[in-house]
């Protein structure tokens, strides 16, 4: 291994057995493999068994800071959990070189009964440091974590906080040659969260080498130089942090889409009413020809057509038209009554409403149209919004955050 | 941070790359190095007795009641204990101190990976430790025991042989026969969850099949099981050193720790290649 790396994965795989009988199965097969001097069948799958991380090469050199995203599921903690050598891989090697200690669990091996002093002892060892080296960090354990005054009661009495902060504390003074840090910061106030990241850049700056795990992209942003992006299993992407961010805010919209199978064809499947009296055919956006449009650029005027079918008369319909996210319902919401435009009573057949949405300001993303219909004089909810809608996409780069788009201007001087 | 090498690589079937010698160096390096963790450990261990009255001394009750149980036993002429020179009291303490060092030892190491799930789960820590470590608790309780027994020995008036004095090295065979099948059964414990759970009652048959609580009888089945027992003879000689000072099976105590010492070579072998598999099925 050339000695600027710390490090290594040449093609590693590791797979995951869905069948807990089968992987009890396996595990005595590959154990009688090994005792007769075999070698075990991880290179192939079994039934039930899958790739959990497949076919990753990398390698992080001594003294970055690197990120590793992706979406739930995708492999991040297998990742973490091999470079620490809890796991090993079923292919492929991996090389490190140099002291590992991971921040997987804060507090893993925290005995209830013992008190915090103690237990900064006992997970010290659990984590690798000896006696000596515990000796002289003892002291900054405890100004770390803030908790002086609780050092001598029963870490079971201390609150999941407190807890938590111990843990950390005893995990940031190992002062490893690298650092592996999982999710564990999410946990804990942001004041605790502060003086952690602040201890890893120190580290970072002193030589360590740290692989950081996290669904915070503001934080991989300012602290990773290099990010790697997992996707069931496999390395999609790796390179400079931004642009790995940009490939994950993609990855994770085309998610969102699969997740919604109407999603850009306007069709969707839930046709659930609340009333068998009215029913939503179709909703559809489309563009200024008046031919169905699933892409529009940012201010254009969005065209909605909902068709609907009136099955008996309705008196004064109150039209919901919305615009919303994945995540939140309507971020634009009109309805007739609002611009008070009423439409009397409705007769039974079939009819074509048509709303447009003059130049919202939206920002590049996938949106969804959907449609509410009320009878106002009986105040009966007819049509479940929530159920029925079309998505259309506004082009361009999708930010990580944000639904409202403006230009901005900028400028920084010194008073 | 000394704990792991500086350098290192992991592939699949590691150890079956690594030739004979430098597996049992690794093994040797690994547990030097893990020495403070050992004892923090075991006196992680220690402190569950905090929040109990008894404490420790629970170890006490278990012979108190056997040898009760028995004594009451004999006297309906239900339990042969076999003839004997010594008070029962004295017979039955001595070989139940070496029995329950091997007895909790099994148990407790069988339990230990699972037990520490959560570390071994989340942490690289040497999963060698936490099954040494997890002796501890047998290794005082044998140390209370044998503070029972000197009490046993002033309250009847008689001295027990100068060979008292060597226990710290007859109870090293019973350690390794202990630590072996510990280090087997708690590897397969995290495959085989059957293993923990049928244990204690093996435990308790192989009780009564080795002569610990009676003299070994001169014919029939059970003189035959023993003949192959070496638990029997690693618990029978220290026994007969204390009490009598003289031994009547030296050649199947030394049998029994030439068995003792080949399987515990064979499985901390068994237990370096095998151990990196089950961190994921724990």
């Amino acid at each position: 291994m050339p000695d600027d790396f710390a490090i290594q994965l040449d093609h590693v795989s590791k797979k995951y057995c869905t069948s807990l009988r089968r992987s009890m199965l396996y595990s005595l097969q590959d154990i009688t493999r090994n005792m007769m001097g075999r070698p075990s069948l991880c290179e192939s799958l079994r039934r039930d068994e899958f790739w959990s991380l497949q076919d990753i090469s990398l390698q992080i050199k001594k003294g970055e800071m690197a990120g590793v995203i992706g979406p739930n599921g995708s492999g991040k903690t297998t990742l973490l959990k091999l470079l620490d050598g809890i796991f090993w891989p079923d292919t492929g090697e991996v090389r490190t070189e140099g002291a590992i200690s991971a921040l997987i669990s804060a507090g893993a091996g925290f005995h209830p009964i013992l008190t915090g002093r103690e237990n900064i002892y006992l997970n010290g060892a659990i984590l690798g440091l000896s006696k000596g080296e515990m000796e002289k960090r003892f002291d900054q354990i405890v100004d770390f974590s803030g908790l002086n005054r609780f050092l001598d009661m029963p870490v079971k009495y201390y609150s999941t906080g407190m807890s938590i902060r111990l843990g950390l504390a005893i995990a940031m003074h190992c002062e490893p040659d690298i650092l592996l840090v999982d999710e564990v910061l999410s946990v804990g106030d942001q004041v605790f969260r502060n003086q952690c990241i602040k201890r890893i850049s120190q580290l970072n700056s002193q030589g360590t080498t740290v692989v950081f795990v996290s669904h915070n992209l503001d934080l991989i942003q300012m602290l990773c130089q290099k990010t790697y992006l997992l996707n069931e299993g496999r390395l999609e992407f790796c390179g400079e942090t931004s642009a790995a961010l940009q490939h994950y805010s993609l990855l994770m919209a085309q998610m969102r889409e699969c997740h919604h199978p109407a999603s850009l064809s306007g069709r969707c499947d839930l046709t659930q009413t609340f009333s068998n009296d009215v029913d939503v055919l179709d909703i559809r956006v489309i563009n200024e020809k008046g031919e169905p449009a699933h892409e529009i650029t940012e201010r254009e005027d969005i065209t909605v057509v909902y068709e609907i079918l009136f099955k008996r008369a309705v008196n004064e319909p109150r039209f919901s038209a919305s615009i919303g996210t994945q995540t939140t319902d309507n971020i634009i919401w009109h309805t007739n009554l609002q611009r008070n435009l009423q439409f009397g009573t409705v007769g039974p057949g079939h009819y074509e409403l048509t709303v447009t949405f003059k130049s919202p300001a939206l920002v590049p993303g996938i949106y969804k149209v959907v449609l509410g219909i009320y009878e106002s004089s009986t105040g009966e909810n007819m049509v479940n919004y929530r159920l029925k809608y079309a998505q259309f996409k506004v082009a361009g780069t999708v930010p990580l955050r944000g639904i409202v788009a403006c230009p901005s201007e900028w400028r920084l001087a010194k008073k | 941070m000394d704990r792991q090498p500086t350098k290192r690589i992991l592939r699949p079937d590691n150890a079956l790359h690594t030739g004979f010698w430098k597996t049992y160096r690794d093994i040797l390096i690994e547990l030097a190095s893990n020495a403070w963790l050992i004892h923090q450990l075991i006196k992680r261990d220690m402190s569950s007795y905090r929040q109990s009255l008894l404490g420790i001394y629970w170890t006490i009750v278990i012979p108190f009641l056997s040898i009760f149980l028995i004594l009451s036993l004999q006297s309906s002429n239900l339990f042969l204990i076999g003839n004997l020179r010594h008070p029962y009291a004295l017979f039955a303490v001595t070989g139940l101190m070496f029995w329950q060092l091997f007895s909790t030892g099994v148990i407790s190491a069988t339990e230990s990976l699972i037990n520490a799930r959560e570390l071994v789960l989340k942490i690289n820590i040497s999963r060698k430790a936490v099954v040494i470590a997890s002796l501890g608790k047998a290794a005082i309780g044998f140390s209370i025991q044998f503070a029972l027994l000197v009490l046993l020995f002033l309250f009847y008036k008689i001295p027990p042989t100068p060979y008292i004095l060597l226990i710290p090295f007859m109870i090293i065979p019973i350690c390794l026969l202990t630590l072996s099948i510990g280090l087997v059964l708690s590897l397969l414990n995290c495959i085989i969850r059957d293993i923990g759970m049928g244990l204690s009652f093996l435990i308790t048959v192989f009780l009564f099949l080795t002569p610990v609580l009676y003299v070994k009888p001169t014919g029939g089945w059970l003189s035959a099981i023993s003949h192959y027992n070496p638990v029997y003879y690693l618990i029978e000689l220290p026994r007969e050193l204390i009490l009598t000072g003289r031994t009547s099976n030296g050649l199947g105590y030394a049998v029994s720790i030439g068995v003792t010492l080949v399987l515990f070579v064979e499985t901390l072998r068994f237990f370096h290649l095998s151990e990196n598999r089950i961190a994921e099925k724990i």
